[in-house]
């Protein structure tokens, strides 16, 4: 006669392994059966939307550090990355940038931006420019509003 | 002689624009007036009178208009480039359908001389989302 338990065992199928039998038999057992699945479903849903509530590093105080007369390119490039474009020899350089809410604003690498995609703004809500002088410190910077 | 309505120029006339009001009788197509996906939105045709010939520099425009979407190999010459729908469309007939929108694309292209300075500003414009210089744009 077969007990309980290896009914459930049968019922979870052959070759699985102890972990998924186990966990199997916590989906399929009725007196767990409503926690379970709740609980997966919330593993599920976590799972998928991180990506899409999680900003991508997202700071209000993204730009602070830039100060004219003082903050120099390697500074810069330390602080923000990869520019998206450089002119002039890199005295100008530019960076696209994206904003969440008011969770702050984000670097758009330019690793993300495919070539077919390098003339789309899409999910860019900013062009910061940023100019240095002679001595390779910044002389100005603009944050321009493209959306 | 008076000619039956068939064969005189108003008849005729007439015919054609029964004709083409069955043909168009799925049809419909709504204007509008909107940025394209993906396109900037901070540059207009009105752009190009912003920066005097011979005066405004390369730097000028950069942090006016920000990075260009296109760079010349030897970097003098810029080009801003937007989209925007002018139209949206849509026919049906007997079951099935198509639509779609009618994309209007524009470039301002700004050429710089050997001192950095603004030698030109030119803007083209074209129906469809590319690009193509047409004889008298600016």
């Amino acid at each position: 006669m077969r007990t309980r338990s290896r009914q459930k065992r049968e019922r979870a199928g052959p070759g699985c392994s102890h972990l998924f039998r186990t966990m199997c038999e916590a989906i399929f057992s009725r007196g767990h059966l409503m926690f379970a699945r709740l609980g997966l479903l919330g593993v599920l849903t976590s799972v998928l939307l991180a990506g899409c509530v999680t900003p991508p590093n997202a700071r209000t105080d993204l730009l602070a550090f830039l100060e004219t007369g003082k903050t120099t390119r390697e500074q810069v490039l330390l602080g923000l990355g990869q520019p998206s474009a450089s002119f002039e020899g890199e005295r100008i350089i530019t960076y696209r940038i994206g904003q969440y809410g008011e969770q702050g604003y984000y670097i758009i690498s330019p690793r993300v931006v495919l070539p077919a995609q390098s003339a789309s703004w899409q999910n860019v809500h900013f062009s910061l420019v940023i100019v240095f002088d002679e001595n390779g410190r910044l002389r100005n910077h603009k944050l321009i509003r493209v959306d | 002689m008076k000619l039956p309505p068939c064969q005189s120029a108003d008849g005729r006339l007439l015919v054609v624009a029964v004709l083409c009001a069955a043909a168009l009788m799925g049809c419909i197509i709504i204007p509008v007036d909107y940025h394209a996906t993906g396109s900037r939105h901070n540059i207009t045709e009105e752009s190009t009178n912003e920066f005097p010939i011979g005066v405004t520099t390369r730097e000028e425009v950069l942090l006016a208009l920000g990075e260009p979407d296109f760079v010349s190999e030897d970097s003098q010459r810029f080009g801003y480039f937007w989209s925007k729908v002018k139209a949206i469309w849509a026919v049906a007939s007997y079951g099935t359908g198509a639509g779609g929108e009618l994309t209007k694309s524009y470039l301002i292209q700004i050429s710089f001389d050997s001192r950095q300075r603004v030698s030109d500003v030119r803007l083209l414009q074209n129906w469809g989302e590319s690009v193509t210089e047409t004889p008298g744009s600016r």
